[in-house]
């Protein structure tokens, strides 16, 4: 049985990282084994692909210079992981009062109560793989009424073919602490590799948390698996950018765990060539009087999957809830494909809830219009692809990382 | 140098396989202002999407000759950059992509299919102000959205302020006057008098006689069941509100 469920994984090394507590973590994972397509929450996910390779344990981190062309040229501090470890040399944090960066491997016992909380409300086999597997984890805290006014980015790089890579984020903000998190997940020199990552974050009373996301993983996967616990009157947002990935999977699972809380949860995902990129997402709605919005826009084009699988539960005692909903796809070509599936589960009886999902192609007559004013046709498509994303670009909050996020629209 | 702006001969097109003008034949001189009017359903529309280029519309035979290039031959921002320009009679909202920037981008496509300089920003805004002004373009919707959330009157204002920015040498106006009260009327066709010169035409859509107490045209014609069915001066204009069309139509 273990046999089996780890064939992709039996060259890798366990963790020796105390934190992640990897015997457990295996023997979870092969408790409940890989999902495959029996599995509702993964029946489009082509994970065939990813189970037939044999993955290497990932080389320390080389990287001499930073790659700027695949990045935002943000001038912010910056976290290097490369492989799965920090490259020493490429990171480069400034010391700001009120904020904490400690590594897993570096850490003792007192991390340990503060990590997996999240986590551990749900099941998932690629979370356990990361325990098992964990090569490295960031542990980010911002102390009480600290407000973090810099972006602090934080580059996950793979830079070998056909390794796994298993990273891990946690962020902790106390009360009133304020934090932005810049995340880049890109590839270089690299296919056929594998990117477990799992990000945990705790937002305590009056916190906010804004995270901007780009994953451009051509050639490789990527499963992103995130956890968020929000307490009362906190704020989240997550803005997440996929381009192009063999696979491409993000699983964010928020629990809004206390009242007057702010969650929203935008994307954009341009799918091309083979590849298939996957957003599936849940609010859980545990406390009343809160507002979600999410807003995911899909651009597929050649032979490209999208799946958007956005769920919202309004708990039973959740009442005066507002959850909106919303997803828009646009396809390019006759062989590209969507699978749209926006979900709302209430059992409260007072909320206002609204969830819709379109699927068309770019607007003809939009496009007339604007070559008949003397825009040539691709640069129309693409001014039209830019206003189709406009609204969720405007949510970044970082105007190099907007600028560049936009810059790889076709 | 020839004075034609536009030479078309026996244009006929087909829509979906059904056959919509049939055999137009139309020219257009330098200085000139052509009245085109019509019974709806007569192909007025059809023929300025043909002109601009729509690809949905099938020439199934004519000529088009624009300032010496056959115009059929190039693609919709070819003819754009040519000088061509189309007010539509139902301009379209894009969500997300912006009124004036757009324009910007479209004048540097077309500089540089010209080979002139890019235009600055300095006299890009400079040039907006003064176009906006011409049109009485509220200030706000010039940073908004291509017409999104537009009164019917003010995207027609915008169209006329895109076709100021253009500086077109021939202008399609498409029912530019439905949908205007008579004070934005006066507006919109002062716009298009002081940005006439002896180099430039236009063609007006209409069919109300009203706009043509404004813009003043040297020709008129009547379009049917898609054929110039008949030609003359601006009084052609005052017998079609007297009589109508039928009288037309049993000339034939
Ligand atoms: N895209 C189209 N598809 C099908 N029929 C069309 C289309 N465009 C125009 N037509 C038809 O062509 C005829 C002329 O229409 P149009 O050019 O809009 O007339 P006008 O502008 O003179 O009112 C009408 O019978 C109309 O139904
Ligand atoms: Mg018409």
């Amino acid at each position: 049985m273990e046999k089996e469920v780890l064939k992709s994984f039996k060259n890798l090394t366990p963790s020796s990282i105390f934190l992640s507590k990897s015997e457990n973590k295996l023997e979870s994972l092969i408790k409940i084994g890989f999902p495959n397509r029996n599995s509702e929450n993964w029946k489009y996910t082509k994970l065939s692909k990813l189970f037939k390779s044999n993955f290497n344990d990932p080389k320390s981190p080389s990287l001499k210079v930073y790659p700027k062309s695949k990045l935002p040229s943000t001038s912010t501090s910056t976290i290097v992981v490369e492989n799965g470890k920090i490259n020493t040399h490429l990171t480069c944090l400034d010391n700001i009062d009120g904020l904490e960066v400690a590594l897993f491997s570096e850490s003792g016992i007192e991390l340990a109560s503060k990590i997996d909380h999240t986590v551990s409300n749900y099941e998932d086999a690629f979370t356990y793989l990361n325990g098992y597997l964990l090569n490295e984890g960031i542990n980010i805290k911002v102390k009480k009424h600290i407000k973090i006014s810099q972006p602090l980015h934080i580059v996950n790089v793979v830079t070998k073919s056909c390794v796994a890579v298993n990273s891990r984020l946690n962020i902790e903000l106390e009360e009133c602490a304020e934090l932005t998190v810049l995340q880049s997940f890109i590839s270089e020199n690299s296919s056929s590799s594998f990117v477990n990552h799992v990000t945990e974050a705790h937002i305590s009373e009056n916190a906010n948390l804004h995270i901007d996301k780009l994953q451009d993983y051509q050639n490789n996967y990527n499963i992103v698996s995130e956890y968020i616990n929000q307490k009362s009157n906190s704020s989240f947002t997550i803005n997440t950018f996929s381009y192009s990935g063999l696979l491409i999977r993000n699983g964010l699972n928020i629990d809004v765990n206390g009242q007057n809380c702010h969650t929203e949860l935008n994307g954009v995902f341009t799918v091309s060539e083979n590849d298939y990129i996957d957003n599936h997402t849940l609010v859980n709605h545990l406390e009343p009087n809160c507002q979600s919005h999410e807003n995911y826009k899909g651009i597929i084009e050649d032979e490209g999957i999208g799946v958007f699988n956005g769920k919202v539960i309004v708990h039973k005692d959740a009442q005066k809830i507002q959850a909106y909903q919303n997803n828009n796809n646009i396809l390019l070509s006759d062989y590209s494909k969507v699978f749209a599936k926006p979900e709302l589960e209430i059992f409260a009886d007072d909320v206002k809830c609204s969830h819709g999902s379109t699927t068309g192609q770019l607007d003809e007559e939009a496009l007339f219009y604007l070559q008949s004013r003397g825009v040539g046709l691709g640069t129309a498509q693409k001014l039209l692809l830019e206003g189709f994303i406009a609204e969720i670009a405007d949510k970044i909050s970082c105007e190099k990382f907007k600028e560049y996020v936009l810059g790889k629209l076709i | 140098m020839s004075n034609t702006i536009i030479k078309i001969n026996n244009l006929r097109c087909e829509v979906e396989g059904q056959e919509i003008l049939k055999g137009l034949n139309l020219d257009v001189k330098k200085g000139e202002i052509h009245a085109i009017m019509g019974p709806n359903g007569s192909g007025k529309s059809t023929l300025s999407s043909v002109l601009a280029g729509k690809e949905e519309y099938e020439v199934t035979s004519g000529t088009v000759d624009f300032l010496g290039n056959d115009l059929l031959e190039l693609s919709p921002e070819e003819r754009s950059w040519e000088g061509l320009f189309l007010a539509f009679q139902y301009p379209v909202e894009i969500p997300g992509v912006s009124n004036v920037n757009f324009l910007r981008t479209a004048l540097n496509e077309r500089n540089k299919f010209l080979e002139k300089d890019q235009i600055s920003a300095k006299d890009f805004l400079a040039m907006v102000k003064e176009k906006a002004a011409l049109v009485g373009l509220n200030n706000k919707l010039k940073n908004r959205s291509v017409n999104e959330g537009f009164s019917g009157g003010e995207k027609k204002r915008n169209e006329i302020f895109q076709m100021a920015m253009l500086e077109p040498k021939l202008s399609i106006l498409d029912e530019t006057d439905s949908g205007l009260d008579i004070d934005a009327l006066k507006i919109v066709s002062d716009g298009v008098n002081q940005l006439k010169s002896e180099k430039t035409a236009t063609i007006v859509i209409t069919h109300y006689q009203r706009l043509l107490d404004y813009i003043v045209p040297d020709f008129v014609h009547v379009l049917s069941d898609g054929k110039i069915i008949k030609s003359g001066d601006k009084s052609l204009a005052l017998e079609l509100e007297e009589k109508g069309y039928d009288w037309l139509k049993s000339d034939i």
